[in-house]
């Protein structure tokens, strides 16, 4: 299984709620426990968190394969705020795999 | 909004009580700190929030978090987290704010 679901937003806070019912309920599918959902969940509100305040419209892509759930958001840039910072830190300890790209962030979580 | 902010201030014991329910994220945070804050600047005592009924934070809620308590230290107030979810103390544990704020988790 390798399949891509896109999503895209507006960058206003209402639908971030949107981002996060949409990753709880692939993570699920996938067959993630409850804890790693609720990781899945924070690490890609943070991603959006991210750019938000910089475009105009977040473009996000779930790569669902048979054991992980890869994450790509499209615009991220590395954070200097106090609050960005913590965000970043957040991810990088819940997420397999978070790495800086020329579009954007890439994480991965792994199924255990 | 996606937050439902309870609070009074409790004579007895000269604290504020707070019941945070819902999300505490980019779309709440901003709001809670401003309400807390006014609460706060009201009646200048430690904050209790039960967050029992929270259902989520992240780094936006964290910062409202930070911001609020950085007002009452002047005043050597403090601010109590009790029976947070296991994720949402999880977060405190890995920015390291269970070191700055007070945090009990769920019985």
């Amino acid at each position: 299984m390798n399949h891509t679901v896109h999503l895209r937003i507006p960058a206003e806070p209402m639908y971030i709620s949107v981002v996060r019912l949409t990753a709880s309920s692939l993570a699920s599918s996938l067959g993630f426990d409850i804890e790693e959902v609720e990781d899945i969940r924070v690490c890609v509100s943070e991603a959006c968190n991210n750019v938000m305040d910089r475009l105009e419209d977040i473009s996000l892509r779930f790569g669902v394969e048979e054991n992980a759930l890869t994450i790509d958001v499209d615009g991220f840039s590395s954070p200097s705020s106090e609050q960005g910072k913590l965000g970043y830190l957040i991810m990088s300890s819940l997420m397999d795999v978070v790495q800086e790209t020329e579009q954007g962030i890439h994480m991965i979580k792994a199924k255990e | 909004m996606n937050l439902t902010i309870q609070k009074h201030y409790d004579t007895e014991t000269g604290a504020w009580r707070v019941t945070a329910k819902g999300d505490l994220d980019i779309f709440s945070s901003n709001v809670f700190r401003d309400e807390m804050l006014a609460a706060w600047s009201d009646e200048k005592s430690d904050i209790y929030i039960d967050g029992a009924d929270l259902a989520y934070i992240d780094s936006t809620g964290l910062g409202a978090f930070i911001s609020l308590y950085n007002k009452m230290k002047q005043d050597g107030n403090e601010i109590y987290l009790e029976n947070l979810k296991p994720n949402i103390q999880k977060l405190f544990v890995i920015t390291d704010l269970d070191e700055v704020f007070h945090i009990g988790a769920q019985q």
